[in-house]
């Protein structure tokens, strides 16, 4: 009985009860609770190398149950939560002095019931149990009807040094369909403050499947005979505290769990698209096979409805070309005009872009379609997003991204699919990432998977080159700077997503894909309105962009920017043939030369751009391992135009040169005539590093921090 | 029928105004309202038997940009209900809209009984307009305080409306008027008083930039003062809160309600006093509620405004400023101390008792008097020194019980020599690189407030906050520190030894040095288009002195000149000088008032280029020939 299960029992009384808390439910949760847990929960003592922490978790476990009663008509999911802490700080009091929880509610026919418990234990053990009563009420009520309560307790006599033991079951119960997902959940094993024990534990009844994965260390779960049900529990302990620091990923460097639960008939199970193992409901799934990663891609593309007319348009358009590559790249650029750039001007005027969810897939469809039907090989790449894991850990469809490759010589990747995105472009789901490429999908016939490392693009590919033109004015102590940005590769989207509109690059595709005016064959009043849109969109077109311009100069540069102007795109990057973002603009700052005597500083350090500060506690040691969303180079070169009759003195210190395999910083300055030229490259080669090559990194991004204080003496000649 | 015809003429002749207006006025909003008038009157209830304020709004809302969207909010509380409400499209027929409503969460506040319902407006061509009108009734004359002009919206035309019967006596007071154009116009008719305010262009509220502080330091708005009423029925004359002493009675009312069971406190208070004189008892009650008591702030009804009983707040261990005062006031009593509630506003209110409103305060503390002297204790400012009041009290008034009387008093401001950051450093050069030793001093709010952050954030991010509070800037280059002192009534010291290379240059043999380090109020240049005042959060007096040896061989070619600025409000006051073979650099810097007026914000901006001007200037050092 030491293993009882309190919400098999739960769900069972839950059944008999219809709205309302139930008082016999509450004091049995509370007795499972407090009275007979498992011993972690009765521990008083921490360990003493965790004395000085702000709050140490004794213990904390978190239960999942995914029910279907026999003969009901709901699904009952119920989470319980309990945690056993002692308060250490100030900080750890505010963070547990005040708790919120759900109230008790039936909301669009879902029922929720919720029971809390609170006790507080003081240092001399002595036991203080918190009413509930004590807690306000916060609602919200959308439209008549729908009320969503939160109760709030602000926990009384709660000190430093005592221990808060408490627990918050929720119990939803869900109207019964054949298929109900319920919502993927990522737990994570180190939290804000060290814990000495945790479990997690789930229980799965009645055509409910569940996908789960466990990794970057985190134990497995077991699974525990109760006599009656299959529990399966994962017990850890002794995990530091983690905080935030710079380039971490914690879903891939901490002890990390994924899960989802789904509840299907059996005839529903095969029909949706998913990665559950259909024969077995109630069974713990912690791998999927390449089997089911094609039966779900079947499925999953089965269920999308392709439009867009692309195999009439390469019929048309591409008849007799012979050359695969052609059509492959034709019929992408086709489908990235059909499923977002002709709408662009649209979403612009109107502001939203709901559309774009469903543009992957739609292209991957349409795509598929026509290659099979004009027999070019294909198949799919599987991956998963950087931030969360590898397709090694692959266990929830939610997590699939997709692309493809046209198998010609040279093959063709298609796996970037924004307004801009060429083909072969590789975003940083896939760059560099292991990923599963299947056999040709083309056919009717099974697909296998193989594995594969695609390539990682060298940083030179994602470049920012910026040229800056700068001349100062000694008497109004302002900087003029002229700069050209051009950017390439996966650096190049976010300053096309910021500084570039559909009225900036839809015409360049208008004649080739015969598109018309937004405003033509619209009915009077849609006119009426679309006219205005237009209208009032060019009305605050260019001070939205300034703004843009100005904040992102002054947070770039980390000074004060005057004003920004004069600016204009000379190269979309949009096209294999013109792949770079290139816009310039002009920009006036007063806080770049300052008075020194009768001679002048000018800070030329900051014209690179700010290096991302480190604080010095970090840069001591690093425990976990380093991610950059892909490898990358800054490269500035900048003409400094001296003044009449002045000098410049300083230029030493702005050689520099540091390179490892990690990336570097180079810059060299160099003076002719009455101009000063330097020319600084900065670059990380990888998008991860291995923690051990922390000090390496921080060898030339330091020399970069520093270089941004660095400043030259403009020097009246003598 | 006759109703309708004359709501559709109406609406017809409002929809006529142009919107264009609007939109040339307005760029920045995606909505505004053509008119916005509220309607305030006086009622006799005979349900309740007794005096209510129903106030009435007819909106009439347009949008500035096609396809604009805007959710109406409509504030209510325990003293104030909801009625009505009706939204109509410009063609007089019913708007369906989408309403949510809910508490408001509002930074600081634990619990708060103000709720608010949003009325959601979606404009499309078919729907340019939209008119809503609500109600809502003030259910106790007393709470009936605040009414705003501006709102949240900018508009053209903006009419407050007050009606009451010629029994009711009532004072409007118009705040923040001068300056704007707003026409009041009174009518008296045989039974009924009606005043109205009109303002045309109304801009939107400004609050959403850095340091703004409350619209009423700068927003038209009215204070109503409900004083009395002659019962309509019997003659008989009610009173309300007519005066101090009206106002005063009212809280005594509420705190009479108290239940303070002091047998449960007496064993703490004799544990915290035994064997110490009056001084130190007070202070040792006054912090053990400071160090022991959690401040959660509650603002629930009556509640917000009566004391929970001094027993429960000590058994919680957490309470408001009022159950706070409350327990400080209780066990100073057991103390055998006269210790007295007492009513404030804070520095985020500008009003005084000139004006008789529960408007007037905001805060509760507990004033103790002994030997003839005030002391006020304010406990959820924690790590605060028994005779120091916090800044964001002092200077303002304060109303004291006393018994059936009361007295009124003002807070006095702390001097420089109360509430002062100061700084004293030994610098050299050492290879190129500025080094400085000696330490940061801090008394007043400085202390208070660095005390409090280093005790209440986590153990990680306690030595961030000391460096970034030196710095003032988060910059460092080899900074070590040590705390020496964290006693509230001490000074606190921190000792600090920084080594800085961007502050020294050699150019040409010549030696440019900079000795500022924390550059204060250099990035505090406000926008000139800010229509909102600027709050400083406190009162500061900097006081820093820095000293550097001239290095062997070298002589002293340049030292900037002397910077003077002395504003209303401010002083700078920063210069180096030669003193036998050192170069000191001396720096006071003295912000005395907290609200800079936007007419003022020009020279701000102007004091604040020269400030940076004289930060970023360099002594020149040249070798000695």
């Amino acid at each position: 009985m030491k293993t009882r299960i309190l919400f098999l029992q739960l769900a069972l009384l839950v059944s008999f009860v219809a709205f309302g808390q139930d008082k016999v439910t509450a004091s049995r949760i509370r007795t499972a609770m407090w009275e007979s847990p498992k011993e972690e929960f009765n521990i008083i003592e921490i360990p003493e190398k965790w004395k000085s922490e702000d709050a140490v978790i004794i213990a904390t476990s978190e239960e999942r149950s995914y029910q279907k009663p026999p003969l009901s008509a709901y699904l009952i999911e119920e989470n319980a939560s309990h945690n056993r802490v002692k308060i250490l700080s100030n900080a750890a009091l505010s963070d547990y002095g005040q708790l919120s929880f759900k109230k008790s509610t039936v909301f669009r026919g879902i029922t929720l019931e919720t029971y809390v418990g609170f006790k507080i234990i003081k240092p001399d053990g002595k036991e203080i149990i918190i009413e509930n009563s004590e807690a306000v009420s916060e609602e919200l009520e959308v439209n008549t009807g729908t009320k969503l309560t939160t109760l709030k307790l602000a926990i009384p006599n709660l000190e430093i040094g005592d221990i808060l033991d408490y627990y918050i079951v929720e119990n939803y119960k869900f109207p019964t369909t054949k298929y109900h997902s319920f919502d993927p959940a990522i737990f994570l094993l180190r939290q804000k403050y060290p814990i000495m024990y945790g479990n997690i534990r789930f229980a799965v009844l009645r055509r409910c499947y569940i996908n789960l994965k466990t990794y970057n260390g985190a134990p497995n779960f077991e699974k525990i005979n109760d006599g009656e049900e299959d529990i399966y529990q994962l017990e850890y302990i002794d995990q530091e505290k983690v905080e935030p620091i710079p380039w971490f990923y914690a879903y891939r460097s901490l002890p990390t769990i994924k899960f989802k639960v789904t509840y299907a008939s059996s005839t529903a199970a095969y029909q949706a698209p998913n990665l559950l193992k259909k024969d077995q409901p109630g069974y713990l799934n912690t791998s999927v096979n390449y089997e089911e990663i094609s039966s779900y891609l079947k499925s999953y593309m089965n269920l999308i409805y392709g439009f867009g007319s692309l195999t009439k348009y390469m019929k048309t358009n591409y008849k007799g070309v012979r050359d695969k590559s052609v059509l492959v790249k034709e019929a992408f650029y086709h489908q990235r005009h059909k499923l977002s750039v002709q709408f662009q001007e649209n979403w612009a005027i109107r502001g939203n872009s709901s559309y774009i969810g469903l543009r992957r897939s739609i292209m991957l469809k349409n795509l598929s379609s026509y290659f099979k039907k004009a027999k070019i090989p294909h198949s799919y790449i599987v991956s998963v997003p950087q931030q969360i894991g590898t397709v090694d850990n692959l266990i929830i469809e939610e997590e699939v991204l997709l692309g493809l490759r046209a198998n010609i010589n040279p093959p063709i990747y298609i796996t970037s699919f924004t307004a801009h995105s060429l083909v072969n472009e590789l975003d940083e789901n896939f760059d560099g990432a292991a990923v599963l490429i299947s056999s040709d999908v083309s056919g009717s016939g099974p697909v296998s998977f193989e594995k594969r490392k695609m390539p990682q693009s060298p940083d030179f590919r994602n470049q920012v080159l910026t040229q800056n033109s700068v001349e100062i004015n000694l008497e109004s102590l302002t900087t003029k700077m002229t700069v050209i940005k051009s950017l390439s590769g996966l650096a190049r989207f976010d300053d096309q997503k910021l500084y570039m509109d559909a009225y900036d690059f839809v015409n360049e595709e208008r004649i080739k894909y015969d598109l018309k005016p937004i405003t033509e064959d619209l009915p009077r009043k849609r006119l009426e309105e679309t006219k205005k849109l237009i209208k009032e969109y060019w009305g605050s077109r260019d001070k939205k962009l300034n703004n843009n311009l100005l904040e992102q100069t002054k947070n770039k540069l980390d000074v004060e920017i005057d004003t920004v102007h004069s600016f204009k795109i000379i190269e979309t990057g949009r096209s294999e043939e013109q792949s770079m973002f290139i816009y310039e603009f002009t920009v006036v700052s007063s806080d770049l030369l300052k008075k020194a005597g009768n001679n002048y500083f000018l800070n030329v350090g900051k014209l690179i751009e700010k290096q991302q500060e480190i604080d010095n506690e970090f840069k001591k040691s690093r425990v976990y391992d380093i991610y950059r969303e892909y490898p990358r180079r800054f490269h500035n070169q900048i003409t400094i135009h001296i003044p009449d009759g002045y000098s410049v003195q300083g230029l030493e210190k702005l050689q520099v040169a540091i390179e490892n395999e990690t990336g570097g910083f180079v810059s060299e300055a160099e003076l002719s005539n009455d101009t000063l030229k330097i020319d600084a490259i900065k670059y990380y080669s990888n998008s991860y590093e291995p923690a051990s090559n922390w000090n390496k990194l921080l060898e030339f991004t330091t020399i970069a921090e520093d270089f941004n204080n660095l400043k030259v003496l403009i020097k009246k000649n003598e | 029928m006759i109703k309708k015809a004359t709501q559709i003429v109406f609406l017809l002749a409002s929809f006529l105004v142009s919107s264009q207006e609007l939109k040339d006025r307005f760029e920045d909003s995606d909505v505004a309202f053509e008119h916005f008038i509220s309607t305030y009157e006086y009622y006799w209830d005979e349900t309740s038997q007794s005096l209510k304020i129903k106030q009435t709004d007819e909106v009439i809302i347009v949008p500035l940009k096609t396809n604009a969207r805007f959710s109406w909010p409509i504030f209510y509380n325990d003293e104030i209900s909801l009625g009505d409400i009706d939204l109509r499209n410009q063609k007089g027929r019913k708007y369906k809209y989408q309403k949510v409503c809910g508490h408001v969460e509002q930074s600081g506040i634990f619990y708060s009984d103000a709720k608010v319902c949003t009325y959601e407006m979606v404009f499309t061509v078919k729907n340019e307009k939209i008119k809503l009108t609500s109600s809502r009734v003030y259910r106790d004359p007393r709470y009936f305080t605040k009414i705003n002009l501006p709102f949240i919206l900018p508009g053209k035309s903006r009419i407050v409306k007050i009606i009451y019967p010629q029994w009711v006596n009532a004072e409007f007071v118009s705040l923040n008027f001068d300056g704007q154009d707003i026409e009041t116009t009174e009518t008296i008719s045989n039974d009924k008083k009606s005043i109205q305010y009109k303002l045309e262009w109304p801009n939107a509220f400004d609050g959403g930039e850095k340091n703004t502080p409350s619209t009423a330091f700068y927003s038209p708005h009215l204070i109503a003062l409900t004083k009395s009423y002659l019962h309509p029925k019997n003659g008989e004359k009610i009173e309300l809160i007519n005066n101090v002493r009206a106002l005063y009675n009212w809280y005594k009312t509420l705190v009479s309600n108290v239940d303070n069971q002091r047998d449960s406190l007496t064993h703490i208070v004799s544990e915290l006093t035994q064997n110490k004189n009056s001084d130190e008892k007070i202070k040792s009650i006054y912090y053990w509620v400071q160090d022991n008591i959690k401040y959660i702030a509650f603002e629930d009804g009556i509640m917000g405004f009566q004391p929970e009983d001094a027993h429960s707040v000590f058994d919680k261990k957490y309470g408001d400023c009022k159950g706070m005062a409350n327990l400080l006031k209780t066990m100073l009593k057991i103390a055998g101390f006269d210790a007295r509630l007492s009513w404030l506003g804070t520095n985020h209110i500008p009003y005084s008792y000139e004006i008789p409103s529960l408007v007037v305060d905001n805060h509760m503390i507990c004033s103790v008097i002994e030997n003839d002297k005030i002391i006020y204790l304010d406990a959820t400012v924690k790590f605060n020194k028994l005779n120091y009041t916090p800044g964001h009290i002092q200077g303002k008034e304060i109303l004291i019980e006393a018994g059936d009387d009361y007295l009124v008093n003002e807070i006095p401001i702390a001097d420089s020599e109360e509430n002062f950051e100061a700084i004293d450093l030994d610098m050299t050069i050492v290879g190129g690189t500025l080094k400085s030793t000696g330490n940061i001093r801090l008394e007043g709010d400085s202390k208070q407030f660095f005390l409090y952050m280093y005790n209440n954030l986590w153990n990680t991010a306690k030595d961030r906050f000391v460096r970034s509070y030196i710095s003032q800037s988060g910059e460092s280059d080899d900074f070590n520190f040590e705390i020496e002192e964290t006693n509230r009534d001490s000074i606190l010291m921190i000792t600090v030894a920084t080594a800085s290379d961007h502050l020294v240059s050699e150019f040409d043999g010549e030696l440019y040095i900079q000795m500022e380090l924390r550059n204060e109020f250099s990035e505090d240049k406000i926008n000139f288009k800010r229509v909102a005042p600027y709050a400083f959060p406190n009162r500061r007096h900097i006081r820093s002195v820095s000293n550097l040896p001239i290095p062997d061989g070298y002589k002293v070619t340049f030292l900037p000149e002397p910077l003077v600025i002395s504003s209303r409000g401010y002083s700078f006051n920063l210069k180096y000088e030669i003193k036998g073979d050192k170069i000191y650099y001396l720096k006071n810097i003295d912000i005395d008032d907290l609200i800079l007026t936007p007419d003022e914000f020009e020279s701000w901006n102007e004091s604040i280029k020269k400030l940076n001007e004289h930060y970023n200037n360099s002594i020149i050092l040249s070798h000695e020939d």
